[in-house]
């Protein structure tokens, strides 16, 4: 009963994402196509060419995992659909790991297009294999699942889907301004920050790796050592789905 | 088959919605839920399907408290507040998700889905929820509610926006499955709860105010019977004149 329910959810979170998936994965070719023909203009060696796809994916996570994440815990309660699904005699908690789940699965796709594009740029440009491509690839997908728990998690206690939306890119895109805040003018690392610990899917690939502190850099003063951006990133995972499965179990209509 | 309210009560702030309600309906047949608007038909409807919980008393159904949702829900289907399909499913489709949610064999899933197509007139079931006009939506969604079956359904104005061809397709079929079922129905349309109902139950301001057969309702608060016999205990009843 419950694995098929389970099913059931996954499933029609799926179906409804699929339009997303599409055009996220889509949108990933061409910016990272877009990266290359940058690096070509700019002159980027392999180094900056790498780097730069990097920050494109950290960035990539946060808006495709805002859009696909920010309906979990709030659609059913903020469109008429809820009334119909929410009284059958499913487990809640069940409901929304079910559609945080098919949320992961979903981010996949337009992830492996990024690196699988990132790739082939690398050769084609560089003649050079991306470094460190697997590693990275691993760290991309857990910082994906740990942005998409947390929106989810935001978008169990709002009442509206703009809420999570709204919380989730400004989390993706001003993120660099808080890194400089925190990290040139008062010189503390943002380690209470997720997007921070994210910086580590750019920083692994950069060959010799980066600095932990760059001193001349305004933006990425910081950049997190490997366990310590796990331990962000694993830390944010954890804590809002247990905020998501707990503020969903518990929402009344 | 049995509803019961024991002291059901329900506060939004200093708001009462319900307050300390009872009322214990067994057996087969409709049972009529009327009240003004604003009078906490949807939320006992919405505490007896785990939409809302209970401030206080408890609500149960076939013995089963509610707080125990995942046993209790599995006797009940519920039709509340107009209710919509997912949009982007198509109708086979978000059927079959309701059908697997309830963990129903495939065989008889489709089998069920087949018999409702016919039964309510379902148009294309390929086509996408989206693009269903009102009165489309409202026949899925009741098929949707019917769908697994079960001893006990709670319909809130399932006939609301609907034409009246389609409302009486609704009321055909209701009248079909008052023989096998205990339906509790709230509607405005006192007519329509003449036709269908065998039993009353008026909450006014939280609390029931009367209880009983249609026939012993508008001869104790009627005043002049007749035709609109029902419409006028309803309105002596809200309006305090009895």
């Amino acid at each position: 009963m419950k694995n098929r329910a389970f099913y059931a959810f996954f499933n029609a979170e799926l179906k409804i994402a699929k339009s997303q998936i599409i055009a996220f994965s889509f949108l990933s070719l061409i910016i990272t196509v877009l990266t290359g023909l940058l690096s070509i203009k700019a002159l980027f060696n392999s180094t900056d060419f790498f780097e730069s796809i990097g920050l494109v994916i950290w960035l990539m996570i946060g808006l495709a995992a805002t859009n696909i994440a920010a309906g979990i815990g709030v659609m059913d309660f903020n469109e008429k659909t809820g009334l119909l699904v929410l009284s059958q005699p499913v487990d809640r908690k069940s409901i929304f790991l079910s559609r945080l789940f098919a949320a992961f699965l979903v981010l996949i796709l337009p992830l492996t297009v990024l690196y699988l594009s990132g790739f082939g740029m690398g050769l084609l440009l560089y003649k050079t294999s991306m470094p460190n491509i697997f590693l990275s690839y691993g760290l991309a997908i857990l910082y994906a699942f740990s942005f998409t728990a947390m929106v989810s998690g935001i978008s169990s206690m709002s009442r509206e889907k703009s809420t999570p939306i709204s919380f989730g890119l400004t989390f993706a895109f001003l993120a660099v301004f808080v890194f400089a805040i925190f990290g040139k003018f008062v010189g503390i690392q943002p380690w209470f920050f997720l997007p921070y610990g994210g910086l580590i899917i750019s920083s692994v690939m950069a060959t010799p790796y980066l600095m932990h502190v760059n001193p001349g850099n305004y933006f990425f003063y910081y950049i997190p050592y490997l366990n310590e951006a796990l331990l962000i990133i694993l830390a944010y995972l954890i804590i809002f789905a247990a905020i998501g499965v707990f503020y969903y179990s518990r929402r009344e209509l | 088959m049995e509803i019961k309210a024991v002291n059901l009560t329900k506060k939004f702030g200093n708001n009462i919605a319900l307050d300390s309600i009872n009322f214990d309906i067994k057996g087969r047949g409709i049972i009529g839920y009327l009240g003004p608007n604003g009078a906490g038909k949807t939320t006992t409807f919405k505490i007896f399907s785990n939409l809302t919980k209970s401030s206080a008393g408890e609500a149960f159904i076939n013995g089963i408290n509610v707080k125990d949702y995942k046993a209790a829900l599995k006797n009940v289907s519920a039709l509340i507040d107009d209710p919509e399909p997912y949009k982007e499913m198509t109708i086979f489709e978000f059927l079959e998700f309701i059908g697997r949610i309830r963990s129903m064999d495939e065989k008889l899933l489709k089998k069920r889905i087949e018999e409702l197509g016919k039964e309510l007139r379902l148009e294309d079931f390929n086509k996408k929820c989206g693009q269903l006009s009102k009165g489309n939506r409202q026949r899925v969604v009741m098929a949707a509610v019917l769908l697994p079956d079960t001893d006990i359904l709670l319909l809130d104005e399932p006939t609301s926006g609907l034409d009246p061809a389609e409302a009486y397709d609704i009321k055909k079929l209701l009248k079909k499955l008052k023989k096998t079922k205990l339906i509790m129905l709230s509607s405005h349309l006192l007519d329509e709860v003449k036709e269908l109902c065998d039993h009353v139950i008026l909450i006014d301001k939280g609390k029931v105010i009367a209880e009983g057969s249609v026939k012993s309702i508008i001869k104790k608060f009627g005043k002049g019977k007749g035709e609109k016999g029902l419409e006028k205990a309803y309105i002596n009843l809200v309006r305090g004149k009895t």
